[in-house]
Formats: C-alpha cells, sequence, structure tokens
C-alpha cells in the first residue's frame, strides 16, 4: 500500500519531485534503490520513545505556536520513535510537514509514517485529509455502478422521459457512461488518498489527537481552534472513541488555558473559539468566551485579528450571554489581561 | 455455547452499571388509582391529536403507559414538519419551494442534456409559475387538514425541537418497559446527542453502557427488530470496526426469524415484520457476494446459533 514515495530513502529535490511527476512509477521503482545509495540517509534518526502522558515536550514547550519550525534535528530528535528509511522527511530543505497543503498529497505515506513514530508536526500536516476520510468513507466501485450505470443507476431512477428520440437516448448513454467513469476514477484516486493518509484503522486518528495533545507541536493550538476538520465527527468513530475524546477534550481545554495564560498571544487571540461553540464542550459558555475575546481584542494587530467579530458577539448574546454575564465577562477578562498579556505583550493599554 | 452467556458477535458485554433508560426528572410514584386511570384513557386518547394526548396525560398529573407515551412520541416524530401557516405564509413558502424546484430540475436537465436544457427548463417552468405555486398551496392546506386530527398542537414546539421530544417521550415508555420503545430509543440514542459535534463526547460515552445495556435485555427477551439495529450498528462501526460479515450475521437472522413467522422464542411485531426487512434483503444479498466461503461458513453458523437460540 501506499505510493511510490514512500520507497523513495533520503533527501528529495525539487527537480526529483518534476521527474516523479512525468516520468511515472515505473522509473521511480527503478531509481529507487539508487536513491537510496545517493541520496543522503532520511533525515529522521533515532529517537527515544514517547514516554511522558500529559507533559508538554521540551521542544514543544519552548515553541510558541505557529511558529513553524522547519525540521531543527536537535529539536525533532527528543521525544519521537524512530522511522524506517523509506519516509521522505524532506523535500529542498522543507520538512515534508511544512510544505503547502496543495503540495502534500504525494507524501500523505509519509507523513502517516512520521505520524504513527510519534511526529505530530506530521499529524497536524496529515489531519486536513486524514479526518475528511474518516468522516466520508470513498465510495467503492460496486456503490458506483448502483448510483450511476447508464441503464439502471439509482441517481437515474427519477428521470423519465417519455418522447425522447434513439439519439437523445445515444447521446444521454454517452454522457452518463463518461460520468460513471468519472466518478470510478475520482473514487478511485480518494481511496488512494486515504488509503495513504489513514490506512486502515481509522481509529489510531484518535491516537495521534491524544499525541498531539502531550506534544504541542507548534501551530497546534491554531489548527485545533481554527480548522473544524481536525476531529472528526463520524457518527460510527466518535461512539467508539468518545471516551477517549471526551478526555481529550477536557485534556485540550486545560492545555488551552495554560497556553492563554502562559501570553502565546496567537492562542490567546482565538481561544475565545473554544468556549463559543460545541467543538470542545457538551454546551457553549458564552460568558468564558466573551470575556477571553475581550482580550482578544485588546491584542495588536496581526493577532487580534481571529478576535470576535460583532457578529460572532450576537452569536455569544443568543447562546444565553445576558447583560449581567457581560458585566461579569468583563471583569474575567480585566483578570486574564493582567495574569496574560499586560506585562509579557508589548502592547498599548487601551 | 457463547450466545447463551450473553456474548454476541462484535457487541460489548453490558456493564455491571448499564441502564436501559435515564432516570425520570419526575421524582413522582403514580398510585395504584392513578395508573388505573392512565389505563382506562390510554384506548382512547390513541385516537386524538397530539395536543389532545399530552392534555389528558397532563391531567393524569403526567401519569402515562408505556404505549401512550410511544404514541405521543411516534405522532411528533410523524409531525415534525407539520405546519398551521397562514395563507401569506403558504404564498411566501411557495415561492420559495418554487425556486427550489426550479434548482433541482435544473440539476436533472443538466445530467440528461448539458448545456442548454437548464435554460430552457427554466423559461418553461417560469411560464407556469403562478399556476404552480397556486397548486402548491392547496397540497399544503389539504395535507394540513388531513393532519390535523393526528398533528394538532405539534406547532407549540419549535421544529428543531420535536426530535428530541419525540425521543424523550420513548425514552419516558422505554423506562416503563415497553420493548418497542426500547428499541426506538436505542436506535435513536446517539443521533439525539448530536454526534456531529465533539463536545458531545461526553454524552455519547455515558449513553454507550446504556445503549448496549438495553441491546443485551432486548436479545434476552428475544426482540427480534433489535438484531436489524445491530446489523446497522455492525455497518457503520458503532461499536468496533465496520464489520460486513457481522452484519450479514445479524441481518441474515433477522431474514430468517421473519420468515419463520411466529413459529420460535423470537418476539416478531406483525405490523412491522415487513417493514423491517425493506431494502434489508437486497443489502444482504450484496454482503454475502463478497464473502470469502470459510467466513461466509463460520458466519452460517452464527446464524443458525442465533435463529434457534433457546427462549431465555
Amino acid at each position: 500500500m501506499g505510493s511510490g514515495h514512500c520507497r523513495i530513502a533520503g533527501k528529495m529535490t525539487w527537480s526529483t519531485r518534476r521527474r516523479w511527476f512525468t516520468s511515472g512509477v515505473l522509473l521511480l521503482a527503478a531509481s529507487a534503490g539508487l536513491g537510496w545509495m545517493l541520496f543522503e540517509q532520511a533525515h529522521v534518526q533515532r529517537a527515544h520513545p514517547v514516554t511522558s502522558a500529559g507533559q508538554v515536550s521540551g521542544v514543544s514547550a519552548s515553541a510558541r505556536s505557529g511558529e513553524s519550525t522547519v525540521g531543527d534535528e536537535s529539536e525533532l530528535n527528543d521525544v519521537r520513535r524512530p522511522v524506517g528509511p523509506n519516509v521522505v522527511t524532506r523535500v529542498d530543505e522543507t520538512a515534508v510537514w511544512n510544505l503547502p497543503e496543495d503540495e502534500r498529497a504525494p507524501f500523505l505515506a509519509s507523513l502517516r509514517s512520521l505520524a504513527e513514530a510519534g511526529w505530530s508536526e506530521a499529524f497536524l500536516a496529515l489531519a486536513p485529509v486524514a479526518s475528511r476520510c474518516i468522516l466520508r468513507t470513498p465510495p467503492t466501485d460496486a456503490l458506483i455502478i448502483r448510483l450511476y450505470n447508464p441503464d439502471d443507476g439509482l441517481s437515474y431512477r427519477h428521470l423519465r422521459v417519455e418522447d425522447e428520440s434513439p439519439s437523445d437516448r445515444a447521446a444521454m448513454r454517452e454522457e452518463r457512461m463518461a460520468r460513471m467513469e468519472r466518478e470510478r476514477e475520482q473514487a478511485m484516486r480518494k481511496r488512494e488518498r486515504c488509503d495513504n493518509a489513514l490506512g486502515d484503522d481509522p481509529d489510531e486518528y484518535m491516537q495521534w489527537l491524544e499525541q498531539a495533545l502531550i506534544q504541542q507541536p507548534p501551530g497546534f493550538f491554531v489548527a485545533m481552534l481554527d480548522d473544524l476538520r481536525m476531529v472528526p465527527t463520524e457518527t460510527g468513530w466518535m461512539v467508539r472513541n468518545a471516551e477517549r475524546l471526551a478526555r481529550f477534550n477536557l485534556g485540550f481545554l486545560n492545555a488551552l488555558r495554560a497556553r492563554v495564560v502562559a501570553g502565546d498571544p496567537k492562542v490567546v487571540g482565538r481561544a475565545w473559539k473554544a468556549f463559543a461553540g460545541r467543538q470542545f464542550m457538551p454546551e457553549p459558555d458564552p460568558v468564558q468566551a466573551w470575556a477571553h475575546g475581550l482580550v482578544a481584542r485588546r491584542l495588536p494587530e496581526p493577532w487580534s485579528e481571529p478576535a470576535p467579530t460583532d457578529a460572532d458577539y450576537q452569536r455569544l448574546v443568543e447562546a444565553g450571554l445576558d447583560p449581567e454575564d457581560i458585566g461579569r465577562a468583563r471583569e474575567m477578562s480585566e483578570t486574564l489581561w493582567r495574569r496574560c498579556c499586560a506585562t509579557s505583550i508589548p502592547v498599548e493599554q487601551p | 455455547m457463547a450466545l447463551e452467556l450473553g456474548l454476541w458477535p462484535g457487541l460489548p458485554d453490558p456493564t455491571a452499571d448499564a441502564e436501559s433508560g435515564r432516570d425520570t426528572d419526575d421524582p413522582v410514584r403514580y398510585t395504584r388509582f392513578e395508573l388505573e386511570d392512565a389505563e382506562k384513557a390510554a384506548s382512547s386518547i390513541v385516537e386524538g391529536s397530539y395536543a389532545e394526548m399530552v392534555a389528558t396525560v397532563d391531567e393524569l398529573s403526567g401519569a402515562v403507559k408505556a404505549e401512550i407515551a410511544v404514541e405521543i412520541g411516534d405522532r411528533l416524530f410523524e409531525c415534525w414538519d407539520y405546519s398551521e401557516r397562514s395563507l401569506d405564509e403558504l404564498e411566501e413558502a411557495g415561492a420559495q419551494a418554487f425556486e427550489n424546484k426550479l434548482r433541482l430540475d435544473e440539476i436533472f436537465a443538466a445530467q440528461m442534456a448539458p448545456g442548454v436544457a437548464e435554460q430552457a427548463v427554466r423559461e418553461m417552468a417560469l411560464l407556469d409559475r403562478d399556476q404552480w405555486i397556486a397548486e402548491w398551496i392547496a397540497r399544503q392546506v389539504t395535507e394540513r387538514e388531513t393532519k390535523e386530527a393526528r398533528c394538532g398542537g405539534v406547532e407549540a414546539l419549535p421544529r428543531e425541537e420535536r426530535m428530541g421530544a419525540a425521543f424523550g417521550w420513548w425514552e419516558r415508555a422505554a423506562a416503563l418497559g415497553d420493548l418497542e420503545a426500547k428499541a426506538q430509543w436505542i436506535g435513536m440514542a446517539f443521533h439525539n446527542a448530536k454526534p456531529w459535534h465533539a463536545g458531545s463526547a461526553v454524552e455519547l460515552a455515558e449513553l454507550k453502557p446504556r445503549v448496549i445495556g438495553a441491546v443485551h435485555e432486548l436479545l434476552s427477551e428475544r426482540y427480534a427488530p433489535i438484531l436489524l439495529q445491530l446489523m446497522l450498528f455492525e455497518r457503520q462501526g458503532t461499536f468496533a470496526l465496520p464489520n460486513p460479515k457481522r452484519a450479514w450475521i445479524y441481518g441474515e437472522a433477522l431474514r430468517r426469524i421473519v420468515e419463520r413467522g411466529s413459529v420460535g422464542p423470537w418476539l416478531v411485531p406483525h405490523e412491522r415484520a415487513d417493514a423491517e426487512l425493506t431494502g434489508v434483503r437486497e443489502e444482504l444479498d450484496r454482503i454475502e457476494a463478497t464473502l470469502p466461503p470459510a467466513q461466509r461458513r463460520e458466519a452460517e453458523e452464527w446464524v443458525r446459533a442465533i435463529v434457534e437460540l433457546p427462549a431465555r
């Protein structure tokens, strides 16, 4: 399983990637052995296993979220397990997890191997694809045929034309055949993508989430707060992992509060989101959300950009924020501001 | 034998503290006389509207027989979209319905003859717009009149709260020991917890042992429709990763039990027997075709064991 890329050992260059795209799998298979000899060893080196549950690693604790570290070896060797040699870790000196989202597709299998080995940066890069694969399992060929076969596909059962001519019928059939083929190709690509990103055990995703909470890699809080795709909400997955997810949510909120108090401005600016909805909590807490929102509004640009807008405020009012709550939220925000930001963040007091 | 020990394929063991229903918020314990009144009322109020049923239950200080609670829940389910809109509101809704229909027609037209057909469909439809809306309103009025006898009073509940309220009535009936209500409660429990919010994880975690306990209870009562629910759980991967073989075991066992009729220890409610199997046979054939021979043989043994399982 997996794409040809996980057979490539060592460091890839942009020219190598271009060649891969143009010359295809056969050339790759032939060059894989040669590549192992010519290129450097994979940049992932032997490391200690993750042992400390609930503790922030030295790496992550020192890193302010969102400040991407481009695969500094000394940092990365701290807490991760070793990965095999057949994993792409860098492309033109860029750590594979730092590639733009639209360029990660050929490296999903490598990202998964890294995530499995405890590299939470890789998980963050993998999550948008992997969680979607949980949310919507790619359709099988059999299902596509049932839905789109030109003669009695379920999608066409409601379409009945009484007076169509034979030529109309032929044109329609041709169009439907083409559509079925398109759907099959799309599904095949999606199956391959999901196979690379997730393998055959979607519940491993829960472990990656837990691991990321322990390690808190750069960008973890930002991704969790900004991207709803980070936690899959497919019913089966949610029910199977409900106990672990409930613990994760609790752990996340605690870690978030700690990070806010530590004055990480990227987190302070968007922490209100965690309390405004049901992404991490059984019920929203509009008072907490508004208190954190007021603190976010006091941050200087660009950190205040994710602060709640007037429309968000309106939603919080609808969620149960009354005038008395607003007063409480204001007091809480003052306390919070003093703790988190008044001294550590260089900003003029409003 | 595993089944006799209560070990069902893919279904976790019932936990010691599993319950089949939530403790009622109402601490009132009813007197024998109140329950007798409720029983007398039961036969008459199921013919009434939703409002009449609820009013009768209120008059009886909340004492309700399980089948009435099921009926009220079912009625809310049936009437979730019932509306007592005024004519003005209906006109507005009709215009919106027309727009929706037009968009749908365009999509269909695009599938059949891409390019030219969408515009033609829109132009033709617009010629008949007023007529279409008038007919739509007439249908709504007729439908409302038909439904009024059963759904009257449902509008007191906002539409988005009706399913939750229905679930509450099923839960109440389940707590009173009604098997059908328990099955409905099991089928809706996770959905009602809104699993599309990750924050619902706590509620799901609390529900899980209760659902498992209720499933075991229905299995031990040999209530056959629960096998369909188990098939759905296996397909969705509710308690373990999705497993077509186990889905086939439960679905096939139900098919054979229903085909045997009332012979044997399994309870098959007559009115539900056929409905339960709608669409299931086709699905079972599809799964069966994908099972390797060894798995098929093993699954067949499970099916036989379930069908022949003695009464409790």
